[in-house]
């Protein structure tokens, strides 16, 4: 058989009997649009709370407290160890702590009881066993710090930052505290050689440049995050503050759509049951992320919508 | 424009011939369809940063390593106790099923050298970078996998006779 032959097979075995395209361009650009929010979702909340433990941990023996010493507080439960959930009904990919409330005699920096089919695209929320910390250039309370190289870092943290992220820190802290009445917020100890002891401060805002987007490269973002423990689950929360990004114009696969004024707002929760919502306000686009249902996703753009976090007004 | 609008024009150009290629080398319209559907995800993913001169390279590029690497993970998938029930494959009647039949028993990769230089009319060159070979590798598997093809074909032209 002649090499014009085979050619000539090939090409009829593909051309014959060609069913239909079944793809739309518009189809996969929702797709894509998507999954780029979901990325961007896992990056922004992972990568944040990545930082935030990092950096309240590296920040106690290095510059003081992580806190901003804003005067704000919330109940913290120490020691704080997950625990594998087995509560059928709880659609949290988080586990559940410890059903007596009490805070587990574990050391956090015990191995992790994660089970390993724990979905792990999203990070864990115990602190990495060997995060990358350099010692800080600067010489206040701005810690260097590179969890991801050509990510994200930690901003230093001039003046003008400070009240607005006092104010921010709490406000989140009275207000998460308002709508989830009862509920603790997850404290860990680390016990670095290098380092030293400290304790991470839950919800402590974190300033942030970000250099993951083209065109935003070390635009500075606003960002803290949490574990709530409740005693119905425990929850994984993160919000991010950054310049505004372009709105969306209408309703995308899976979202929810809404126009309040020049706000946009919307959310999506994925089958993972994380809960994402967005708010592209004139001066500031607001990120939330918590998974299972404590926070309702209205509970969420109430509290990304407040004065106290348009950070960039 | 916006890159979206030169995103869906590319779409309509190359969705059909790129889904083809992928039919050729994974003989199976959904999981054509599939391989497709990924490549255009991952153009969408990378569209700012891809060369407007390499675009059908790299669509071709994730369409042939998608299809390598599904090929991979059906290899590691069949352990089971009881064999599942299936359907029974149509019977080759004619040389395009033949052709199919004599592509599904090449190696992956000498199945994806056939298809990419006599389907797609690749030069030896963009093969061998598109699969990251030696040219020499792509002269001798392409002429090899021929060679399996024209035997395969052969059989039932003279069972027919």
């Amino acid at each position: 058989m002649e090499e014009i032959q085979i050619r000539d097979a090939l090409r009829h075995h593909v051309i014959d009997n060609e069913p239909p395209l079944g793809l739309s361009a518009a189809a996969l650009l929702s797709k894509g649009r998507r999954r780029h929010r979901w990325r961007m979702g896992l990056t922004s909340g992972g990568t944040v709370t990545a930082i935030g433990l990092v950096a309240s941990i590296a920040l106690v023996p290095l510059g003081g407290s992580p806190s901003l010493e804003s005067g704000c507080s919330v109940p913290v439960i120490h020691g704080y160890v997950a625990q594998p959930s087995t509560a059928p009904d709880n659609p949290s990919p988080w586990p559940t702590p410890d059903p007596s409330g009490e805070a587990t005699p574990n050391p956090t920096n015990a191995p992790s009881t994660h089970p390993t089919n724990m979905p792990t695209a999203y990070p864990t929320y115990l602190p990495s066993p060997a995060p990358t910390i350099e010692p800080s250039p600067y010489p206040t309370d701005s810690v260097v710090i590179f969890p991801d190289p050509g990510w994200l870092t930690m901003a230093p943290t001039y003046p003008p930052d400070k009240p607005r992220m006092r104010e921010m820190e709490c406000y989140l802290k009275r207000e998460l505290q308002r709508m989830a009445p009862g509920a603790k917020f997850a404290q860990f100890h680390d016990n670095d050689p290098q380092y030293g002891n400290g304790d991470s401060e839950p919800l402590a805002v974190y300033s942030v440049l970000d250099y993951r987007w083209r065109g935003r490269d070390g635009d500075r973002i606003y960002a803290a995050s949490a574990v709530i423990v409740h005693p119905g689950q425990s929850i994984q929360f993160d919000i991010s503050v950054s310049k505004p990004w372009e709105p969306p114009t209408g309703p995308e696969s899976g979202w929810s759509f809404e126009k309040r004024g020049d706000v946009v707002v919307r959310h999506f929760r994925t089958r993972e049951g994380m809960l994402m919502t967005e708010v592209y306000g004139p001066h500031s686009t607001i990120f939330a992320f918590a998974t299972g249902t404590l926070l309702s996703p209205e509970q969420l753009i109430e509290l990304s919508s407040a004065t106290e976090m348009d950070m960039f007004r | 424009m916006t890159w979206e609008s030169d995103y869906s024009d590319y779409f309509a150009v190359r969705a059909a011939s790129l889904r083809r290629l992928a039919y050729g080398l994974c003989g199976d319209w959904h999981l054509a369809e599939d391989l497709t559907q990924h490549a255009f995800l991952q153009l969408y993913r990378h569209w700012k940063r891809i060369e407007p001169a390499t675009l059908d390279a790299y669509s071709r590029r994730i369409v042939v390593n998608a299809f390598l690497s599904d090929r991979r993970l059906r290899r590691r998938e069949h352990v089971v106790s009881q064999p599942p029930d299936r359907a029974t494959p149509e019977p080759a009647t004619g040389p395009e099923l033949d052709i199919r039949a004599a592509l599904t028993q090449l190696p992956p990769r000498q199945r994806a050298l056939i298809v990419l230089r006599h389907l797609e009319d690749i030069s030896v060159a963009e093969a061998a970078a598109l699969l990251g070979i030696t040219e020499g590798t792509v002269k001798s598997q392409t002429a090899r996998g021929l060679d399996k093809l024209r035997a395969a074909l052969a059989v039932p032209v003279m069972r027919g006779e």
